[in-house]
C-alpha cells in the first residue's frame, strides 16, 4: 500500500483542481453560445472509476451535486467495462440530468487498458426543442413537452459523433449550428481532461494514482466531518412554501446532525404537480451540498469525500424528488432556490453565526420575445442580513450567479429600452443587520412582444432571523397609458409599443431585532 | 543622463544611466510621502539629469487605504445605483460573508440633478451618463455647471476618461479616476516641484499601467491610467531582455515577498488587458495583462484541518518577516525553507540591512514538521513543492488559458525569490528555459528607462458592416497624434460575433477595409478560442489608438555586462530533490560573459539568489543575463 503524505496530498489536490479548471477553460473558450461563454452556465469535473468526484470546476451551485448523478447514470447503464474512445451523453432529468437544457458528456479514461477515471462536463444548451423557444414552456406538464430527452447513451466514438445521438438532437433544436459548436466544445474539454490524466497516471503509475485519489477523498471527508462536527447535534426542522397560483406548496425538511454526520429528510413535502416547478432529486442534492458548504466551511475543496458524511432522504413523487413524466424546467431555477432556503433555515438553528436571513429566493426570470428576437434575463435582489453585517443589495443569491447584460449592449440589440435600473430603496427587511435591497427595473417596449415571467416571493416575504423583519415581496407591473396593472409572478402577457414592464425584486430578510 | 525611480511597497529602487555607465540604488520607501525617498535617492546618484522617470504606487495606495476624495457621482435619472449593482454577481459562490467592495461613492452622493447641492463639500465630481460614449455633450454641460459654480472641484467625465460602452465598467473607471485625482495631483505637484527645486530636472515622466510613460501633468488628471503601473516596469524590462537575447516569447515571473506577478510577452510587447479589476473595482484602462497570486517568499506554511500542507496566502510580510529574519517570526515561510535547504546563504545579509539566522528557520520548520511527521528537510522541500505548484498555476493562467503554449516560452525570473524557483517551475511546465536578468533587484526601475512615452485612447462605435469605421479610426488616430507628435501610431478595433459579448482586439489601419478586418478577426479568434465561424456576422465595438515614442534607452544599453570581483565563493551543503549534495557557490557580479555553471549551484547577488538544480546549466550572456537550460 502506498502511503500518501500531506505534501503529496496538497500537490495532488492543486494539480487535479487545475485539471478540472483547464477543462472548464477549454469548454468556455471553445463554446459558441453566450450562455456558456459569458454567463458561464457550465461545469467540468473528474471522477474515480467508481464515480466519486475528485475535483470540480463549477460556476453555478446547482451543478454541485448533480454532476455525479450523471456519471452514476452512465455507470449504472453501461457498467465500467466500457469501450475506450467512447463519450456518453445524458440530459434526461430522470436518469442523471436536472433539466433538459443541461446536457452532460461523460468520458472514461484508460491507461494500459485499465479504467482509471471518468471526466465529465455539463453545459446549458439554450434550446433543446420542445414547445417554446428556450425549452422552458411555462404551461408544460410533462418533460416531453419541454424538449428532446437524451437518455444515457453513447454519443462519441473515437472523436466522431454517433448518428443515433447527434441526428435527433440537432433535428430537435431550433439552433442546430450553435448546438453543434457547443457540443464540440464539450467533446474537446473531455478529451483535454482525459489527456492530462493519462499523462499523469503514466508518469506516476496506477497504484500511486489510486492511492492519491483515495487520500484526496478521505481528505474531503475528514474536513467536512470535522466542520459538521463543530455544529451541535440535534434535529432542526424548517418549512417554507412555493407559490403556485393561490396555493402555497410546502417544502419541509428535518436536518439531523449527529457526530459529524448530517442527514436531510424532506418527508412531508408537497407531491409533484402538473406544472413545471418539479425538481428531480439531483437538484435537491445540489441544494443540500450548497447549504452544507455555506453553513460550515466554504473553503473545503468540493470532492466526493465531502459528500460521504451527508445524506439525503426524499419521498419519490414529491416536488423535491419528481417522477417521470413531470415537467421540471422551473424546478431547476426556482424550486431550487426554495429548497436551499428551507435547508438554510434549518441549518441557521445549528449555525446561527454562519447563516444569513432569507435572501430574495428567486431568480426573477424574464423572457421577452417575438418572431424576430428572444431575450432572457434573470434579475438580482436582496441578500439576507448576515450575522454581523447587512445583506448585499442587488445581487444573485442561492443556486445561481449569472451576470446581467449591460444596458448599453442590450439596447443596441433589442427593441426595448431600460427606463430605470436602480436599487429598490427600503425593500430590505429591517433588523440589527438589515436585509439587502431588491432591484427596480423598468423596461419600455418599442415594438409588440410576448413577455413571460417566472418569479417567486411575490406573496410570501423572505424571512428574517433572530428577530429581524422579513424583506419586501417582489412585484411585477404592466404600465399601459400611465395605468399600472399588477401581474402574477408567473404569467405570459402580450405587450404593445409604449408599454412598460416594471419588475421589483424581493429584498432580503433582516437579521437580529432592529 | 537618465534616472528612473520606482517606488514599491517596501523599497524605492533607482537606476541611473549617464550615457556610458549604470548605477543603481535601493532605499526604504517613505510611506507617508513617497517623494521624500525619491528625492533623497535621486540626490545620491546625480546632480542633474536630462530625463526623470518615475513609477509610483500613490494611486494604488490611496485606493487600498480609501484615502481618496469624497466624490459626487452624477448619473442619468433612474440609474444612480448602477455603481452598486455592478453585474449583479456575488464574489463567492459559497461564502455569504464575502463582500463586494463597497462603492467609492456613498448612496447620498449619487445624484441625477445638481440642484440644491453645495459642490464645495466634494473633493471631486464624476459624471457618467448612459450612452455618453456616443454623445458626450450632456456630460460636458454638467461639467460647465460645476465649473460655473465656482467650487473649483475637479470633474471626471466618463466620455473623456473611458468612452467605451457598458455602463457599469465605464462608471466604475470614471469614479476611480475622480476619487484619486486630488491625491495623485497633489503628490505629483509636490514631487515635480521638489525635482525642480533641487535642480534635478525640469519635468517628470510617470509610468502608466500599459507599460508606457505619461507626463506628470497628464497623469494628474488621469490617475486611473497609472493605477496598475506598479509591476509594469518589470514587465517592460523582461520583454527587453528577451529582445536582447533574441527570445521572442517570454513570461515575466516577478516573485516578491508577499505576491508574485506573471505576464506573457511576445516580441518585446506585453500582452495588454483593456479591463482589469483593482481591489475589486473594474478599471477600463489598458494595462500590461499581469496575473497576480498571493504567494511569495514570505508566504507561511501551515496545516489545514484535513492535515494537508498549505502555503499562503497568509504572509509574514516585512514585519516580523520569515523566522530567519530574527524579528520574532515563528512560522516557517518559503524563505525559511530555502535557507534550510542551503539555497539562501546561512549568513546572507539581505541588501546589507539584515542578517539571517539559519537555526531559526530550522526551528520553525521542525515545529511544522513535527505536526506533519516529517523531518526538517522534508518539510522544507514540501513547502517549496507546494508553492511551486501555486506558481505553475499562475503561469498556466497567462499562457494555456489564453490559448498560448508555454513550451516555446522562456521564463524571465526576477524579484527577490524569482531565481530560487524559476527552473523547477519552468521544467514542470516544459518551458524552453529560464532567463535571470541582470539588475533584477531594481528591475522595475530599469523598465522605466526602457518604456516609451505612450498615449492610449479608445471610443466605442458599434458598427456592423464597415460604414463609418474608417472615419472613426481616422478620428481617434488624429486625436491620439495630437497628444504626442513624432510617435508611431497604431490603431486597433475590438470586434466580436454579433450577439456575443466578448471582443477580440484586432490591429486595423484606416483603409484596410472590412474584409481585412473580418479575416484578421476570424484568425485571432481561432488562435484565442480554438474556433472561428467565417460565415457569421461580426460587429466592430470599440476603436483604439495608441501612439508610442522612443524609450530613453534601448535593451543593448540597459543590459551590458562588465564583471567585477571574484566569481567563485566556494561550496556549500544543500538539499536537492534527490537528497543532500555539495553545491558550488558563485558571486553573480564576478561572473564573466560566457561563464558556464552546472548545478547544483547557487549564484548570489545583493538582492537575490539563483538556484541551479542538478542537471541544469547556466551560461552568462553578453547582456549579463543567466540563461539556464537542462
Amino acid at each position: 500500500m502506498v502511503i500518501i503524505d500531506p505534501i503529496t496530498l496538497e500537490v495532488a489536490r492543486s494539480r487535479l483542481e487545475a485539471m478540472a479548471d483547464d477543462m472548464g477553460v477549454v469548454l468556455r473558450r471553445t463554446a459558441y453560445s453566450p450562455n456558456i461563454k459569458e454567463r458561464a452556465d457550465c461545469s467540468a469535473a473528474l471522477f474515480n472509476p467508481a464515480g466519486e468526484m475528485l475535483a470540480q470546476a463549477e460556476h453555478i451551485p446547482v451543478h454541485l451535486g448533480s454532476m455525479p448523478a450523471s456519471v452514476a447514470a452512465i455507470i449504472e447503464r453501461f457498467g465500467t467495462d466500457v469501450e475506450p474512445g467512447t463519450q456518453f451523453a445524458v440530459n434526461d432529468p430522470y436518469a442523471g440530468g436536472t433539466h433538459l437544457n443541461d446536457l452532460t458528456l461523460v468520458r472514461p479514461v484508460f491507461v494500459d487498458g485499465t479504467l482509471v477515471a471518468w471526466v465529465a462536463n455539463r453545459a446549458h444548451h439554450a434550446d433543446v426543442g420542445g414547445e417554446a423557444p428556450g425549452s422552458m414552456p411555462a404551461h408544460a406538464t410533462t418533460v416531453e413537452q419541454e424538449g428532446h430527452v437524451v437518455p444515457p447513451m453513447p454519443a462519441v466514438r473515437n472523436g466522431a459523433w454517433i448518428e443515433s445521438f447527434i441526428n435527433p438532437f440537432l433535428a430537435a433544436t431550433r439552433t442546430p449550428a450553435e448546438r453543434l459548436g457547443d457540443l464540440s466544445a464539450q467533446m474537446g474539454a473531455n478529451e483535454a481532461g482525459a489527456l492530462r490524466i493519462e499523462r499523469l497516471v503514466e508518469t506516476e503509475g496506477i497504484d500511486r494514482w489510486n492511492a492519491v485519489t483515495a487520500a484526496l477523498l478521505s481528505y474531503g471527508e475528514r474536513r467536512t466531518e470535522s466542520a459538521i462536527g463543530d455544529l451541535p447535534d440535534g434535529v432542526y426542522r424548517f418549512t417554507d412554501f412555493l407559490e403556485w397560483g393561490d396555493e402555497d406548496l410546502p417544502i419541509k425538511v428535518a436536518v439531523t446532525i449527529e457526530g459529524g454526520h448530517l442527514e436531510a429528510d424532506f418527508s412531508g413535502t408537497t407531491p409533484q404537480i402538473a406544472g413545471n416547478i418539479n425538481a428531480v432529486e439531483a437538484v435537491t442534492r445540489s441544494c443540500l451540498y450548497y447549504a452544507v458548504r455555506v453553513a460550515t466551511d466554504p473553503t473545503i475543496p468540493a470532492n466526493g469525500g465531502c459528500y460521504r458524511p451527508v445524506s439525503l432522504t426524499t419521498e419519490p413523487g414529491t416536488i423535491v424528488d419528481a417522477e417521470r413524466p413531470a415537467a421540471v424546467a422551473a424546478g431547476n431555477v426556482e424550486t431550487s432556490q426554495r429548497i436551499a432556503d428551507v435547508l438554510l433555515g434549518a441549518l441557521a438553528q445549528a449555525a446561527p453565526d454562519r447563516v444569513p436571513a432569507a435572501s430574495q429566493g428567486t431568480m426573477n426570470n424574464v423572457l421577452i420575445g417575438s418572431d424576430d428576437f428572444a431575450y432572457y434575463e434573470t434579475v438580482g435582489g436582496g441578500q439576507g442580513g448576515r450575522p454581523g453585517r447587512a445583506g448585499m443589495s442587488g445581487i444573485h443569491t442561492g443556486m445561481t450567479n449569472t451576470k446581467n447584460t449591460p444596458i448599453e449592449s442590450l439596447e443596441a440589440h433589442y427593441p426595448f429600452r431600460i427606463a430605470t435600473y436602480r436599487l429598490r430603496r427600503g425593500s430590505g427587511g429591517r433588523g440589527r443587520y438589515p436585509g439587502g435591497e431588491g432591484i427596480e427595473r423598468e423596461i419600455e417596449f418599442l415594438t409588440g412582444a410576448t413577455v413571460s415571467l417566472m418569479g417567486e416571493r411575490r406573496r410570501l416575504r423572505p424571512w428574517g432571523l433572530q428577530g429581524g423583519e422579513p424583506g419586501a415581496v417582489g412585484e411585477d407591473w404592466l404600465i399601459r397609458d400611465g395605468v399600472g396593472e399588477r401581474l402574477p409572478g408567473k404569467c405570459t402577457v402580450d405587450v404593445e409599443p409604449g408599454d412598460r414592464l416594471r419588475v421589483l425584486t424581493p429584498g432580503g430578510g433582516g437579521w437580529g431585532t432592529p | 543622463m537618465i534616472l528612473g525611480v520606482d517606488v514599491g511597497g517596501t523599497f524605492t529602487d533607482l537606476f541611473f544611466w549617464d550615457g556610458v555607465r549604470i548605477r543603481t540604488a535601493k532605499l526604504p520607501t517613505t510611506t507617508a510621502d513617497q517623494s521624500e525617498a525619491v528625492l533623497a535617492g535621486a540626490a545620491e546618484l546625480a546632480d542633474h539629469v536630462d530625463t526623470f522617470l518615475h513609477g509610483t504606487t500613490t494611486a494604488t495606495n490611496a485606493l487600498l487605504e480609501r484615502t481618496g476624495a469624497r466624490t459626487l457621482l452624477v448619473t442619468s435619472p433612474g440609474f444612480e445605483d448602477v455603481i452598486e449593482i455592478g453585474r449583479q454577481d456575488r464574489p463567492s459562490l459559497y461564502d455569504p460573508f464575502s463582500d463586494r467592495p463597497p462603492p467609492l461613492v456613498s448612496r447620498d452622493d449619487r445624484v441625477s440633478d445638481l440642484g440644491g447641492l453645495d459642490l464645495r463639500s466634494y473633493g471631486a465630481v464624476a459624471v457618467s451618463l448612459l450612452h455618453s460614449y456616443e454623445d458626450p455633450e450632456p456630460e460636458q454641460e454638467i461639467r460647465g455647471i460645476v465649473e460655473r459654480s465656482g467650487a473649483h472641484v475637479p470633474v471626471s467625465l466618463s466620455s473623456t476618461v473611458a468612452p467605451e460602452f457598458r455602463e457599469f465598467e465605464r462608471t466604475s473607471t470614471t469614479v476611480l479616476n475622480a476619487y484619486l485625482t486630488p491625491v495623485v495631483a497633489r503628490y505629483l505637484a509636490r514631487l515635480e516641484s521638489g525635482v525642480r527645486t533641487a535642480g534635478l530636472a525640469d519635468s517628470v515622466g510617470v509610468m502608466r499601467s500599459s507599460g508606457g510613460l505619461i507626463d506628470a501633468a497628464d497623469a494628474a488628471t488621469l490617475p486611473a491610467s497609472i493605477l496598475l503601473s506598479g509591476p509594469a516596469g518589470g514587465v517592460v524590462a523582461a520583454g527587453a531582455i528577451g529582445t536582447a537575447l533574441g527570445r521572442d516569447h517570454v513570461i515575466a515571473f516577478d516573485m516578491g515577498g508577499t505576491s508574485t506577478d506573471v505576464c506573457r510577452i511576445r516580441n518585446g510587447r506585453p500582452e495588454i488587458a483593456y479591463e482589469r479589476a483593482v481591489a475589486g473595482y473594474p478599471c477600463r484602462m489598458p494595462s500590461a495583462a499581469i496575473h497576480t497570486v498571493g504567494a511569495g517568499g514570505g508566504s507561511i506554511g501551515w496545516i489545514d484541518p484535513g492535515d494537508s500542507l498549505r502555503v499562503g496566502p497568509r504572509s509574514a510580510g516585512a514585519e516580523p518577516g520569515p523566522a530567519c529574519y530574527r524579528r520574532g517570526g515563528l512560522e516557517a515561510t518559503v524563505t525559511d525553507a530555502n535557507v534550510a535547504l542551503g539555497r539562501i546563504a546561512p549568513d546572507a545579509s539581505l541588501g546589507g540591512r539584515l542578517t539571517i539566522d539559519r537555526r531559526l528557520s530550522e526551528d520553525a520548520l521542525a515545529s511544522l514538521g513535527d505536526r506533519l511527521g516529517f523531518a526538517t528537510d522534508e518539510t522544507a522541500l514540501g513547502i517549496v513543492r507546494v508553492v511551486e505548484e501555486v506558481m505553475a498555476g499562475a503561469i498556466r493562467t497567462v499562457s494555456i488559458e489564453q490559448g498560448a503554449d508555454p513550451r516555446d516560452a522562456w521564463l524571465v525570473a526576477f524579484g527577490g525569490a524569482g531565481g530560487l524557483h524559476a527552473t523547477a517551475l519552468a521544467r514542470s511546465l516544459d518551458m524552453a528555459g529560464v532567463i535571470v536578468p541582470p539588475h533584477g533587484g531594481v528591475f522595475s526601475a530599469v523598465g522605466l528607462l526602457l518604456s516609451p512615452p505612450r498615449v492610449d485612447l479608445a471610443r466605442s462605435v458599434l458598427i456592423r458592416g464597415g460604414d463609418g469605421l474608417d472615419d472613426a479610426v481616422d478620428r481617434i488616430g488624429s486625436e491620439a497624434e495630437a497628444h504626442m507628435t513624432g510617435g508611431s501610431l497604431e490603431t486597433l478595433v475590438d470586434v466580436r460575433y454579433l450577439g456575443q459579448s466578448h471582443e477580440v482586439t484586432v490591429p486595423y489601419a484606416s483603409g484596410d477595409g472590412w474584409a481585412a478586418l473580418s479575416e484578421r478577426f476570424h484568425l485571432l479568434h481561432r488562435e484565442r478560442n480554438g474556433f472561428a465561424r467565417p460565415d457569421d456576422p461580426i460587429e466592430a465595438v470599440t476603436v483604439r489608438a495608441s501612439v508610442t515614442g522612443t524609450p530613453a534607452i534601448g535593451p543593448d544599453e540597459a543590459f551590458r555586462w562588465s564583471p567585477a570581483g571574484d566569481a567563485r565563493i566556494g561550496v556549500r551543503s544543500v538539499i536537492t530533490d534527490a537528497g543532500p549534495a555539495e553545491a558550488s557557490v558563485w558571486n553573480r557580479t564576478g561572473l564573466a560573459v560566457g561563464a558556464e555553471i552546472t548545478g547544483p549551484a547557487v549564484i548570489e547577488e545583493t538582492e537575490a539568489t539563483t538556484w541551479i538544480g542538478p542537471g541544469e546549466r547556466a551560461v552568462v550572456s553578453p547582456t549579463g543575463a543567466l540563461e539556464v537550460t537542462w
